[in-house]
């Protein structure tokens, strides 16, 4: 029964589709069933009483008829979409389940070494199997899976406006300098060095401090992590007419000119970055766009393969 | 006792499956990536070959493909070892000569080195 009064009610079954009103298939039907019946028995009407002229009558109907194949096409057009959401959703839960499978393959099969009979005489035998260099394994796996789950947590929250998205004023260049002091060690043990560079009397920036501190975490860790050998990295924050920009530009493997337009993209990760054997869940610039989406920011980057990459953001001042 | 090139870029993956195989008493040769596997499969001419797919700077459908044209290397039975599930992957590895396709999430250690041991006797 209440199936029956689910199949029946489009709003509901529109809202469940996540699609406006116009673009939702069974609302776009109902008008179409309503027009043809209002147009035929208009036509009826009219032609039996007021027009003598067929030809005005079957002018009227092409008339008619252009707009039903209007709502027609957009129908089948809106199927298209949702077949396509549809797909999208299918790889998105494909890419996911195998970037979560990667590490937890990886913690079973040391714990199951580990407890395994053999492990004992491996110890004593090769130079590799030690203890420790599992437990390293288990716990760098443990914080990859930790990361994708953080990662699209966010990118949830974000979609459904659930974050800590509140906006007030504060410093970039506070959040920046906080930053660069919470990766010291991680810079330190990469060999890079940072330049952080405040313009004069830069403005506050008006939108949500927690997100913006993620925006400029992913930059630095990208900037850090795609700098193989170490480098220096140049951080510049100044003021622009009603906005404040940020600037983080790396000496690193850069972004190869043809993987340049996806990379905001979800789980999309550059051929030299995969090459490179640089770990990454392919969510963070993902993300990063998304925050400054929502923060009414703009974001976009200037790189050279090999030569480094320049980011920019902009952030408003109210 | 024989020898077996595992072509793998998961560091940790390398790690536990190729001690545990040298544990059992196996040669095993490591490759990162796809170009040094060919190489070292085409030097070597090692008794069996477990073959990742997603593999930085040649994919391991490649090196199969690759391998299965080169009459001196075509014979040696293949593991595909992977987390891709789809079956276009797995029909793709098939028709390329692939011995058996392995998801590594649905095995474990042990039954992967009992696939191992199974492929390597038919062999024999």
């Amino acid at each position: 029964m209440d199936d029956n009064f689910f199949q029946c009610n489009i709003f509901a079954q529109c809202k469940k589709y996540q699609v406006p009103l116009r673009q939702c298939p069974q609302f776009l039907f109902v008008v179409m069933g309503i027009i043809i019946i209002i147009a035929s028995i208009s036509f009826y009407v009219i032609g039996e009483r007021y027009v003598s002229d067929p030809r005005i009558v079957a002018l009227v109907v092409m008339m008619v008829s252009t707009i039903l194949l209007v709502i027609a096409f957009t129908i089948t057009r809106s199927f298209e979409d949702l077949a396509e959401a549809n797909r999208m959703k299918a790889e998105f839960v494909n890419i996911v389940s195998h970037q979560l499978r990667a590490p937890l393959t990886n913690l079973r099969w040391a714990t199951q070494f580990l407890l395994s009979e053999e492990f004992s005489a491996v110890a004593k035998t090769l130079s590799t199997g030690k203890e420790s260099e599992y437990f390293d394994i288990i716990k760098e796996n443990s914080a990859r899976m930790e990361q994708l789950i953080d990662d699209l947590l966010t990118i949830t929250r974000l979609k459904e406006g659930r974050t800590d998205s509140k906006k007030t004023k504060f410093s970039l260049v506070g959040v920046a300098k906080g930053v660069v002091d919470e990766y010291k060690a991680f810079m330190a043990a990469s060999n890079i060095s940072v330049d952080l560079k405040e313009g004069k009397n830069t403005p506050l920036v008006f939108a949500s401090y927690p997100l913006i501190k993620i925006v400029v975490e992913n930059l630095l860790g990208n900037a850090i992590n795609y700098s193989k050998g170490g480098g220096k990295i140049a951080i510049e924050i100044e003021s622009l007419p009603k906005k404040v920009q940020f600037k983080i530009k790396d000496q690193g493997i850069g972004i190869p000119v043809e993987d340049q337009k996806y990379i905001f993209e979800k789980f999309f990760r550059a051929k030299n970055a995969v090459k490179a054997e640089v770990y990454g869940t392919g969510l963070g610039l993902f993300i990063v766009k998304m925050i400054l989406d929502t923060m009414k920011g703009r974001i976009w980057f200037k790189s050279q393969q090999d030569k480094g990459t320049t980011f920019y953001f902009t952030l408003p001042t109210s | 006792m024989s020898k077996i090139l595992f072509i793998e870029d998961e560091a940790a993956i390398q790690k536990t499956l190729g001690d545990s195989l040298r544990a059992k008493g196996y040669e095993v040769q490591s490759a990162l990536d796809g170009e040094v596997g060919l190489r070292l499969a085409k030097s070597g001419k090692p008794d069996l070959i477990l073959l990742d797919l997603i593999l930085p700077k040649k994919h391991g459908l490649e090196v199969l493909e690759e391998l299965r044209k080169d009459e001196a290397v075509s014979n040696i039975p293949v593991i595909i070892l992977t987390n891709l599930e789809n079956i276009g992957e797995v029909e793709k590895a098939v028709e390329l000569g692939a011995t058996t396709y392995l998801v590594k999430a649905n095995y474990s250690l042990n039954e992967v080195i009992e696939k191992v041991e199974q492929v390597l006797a038919k062999k024999a």
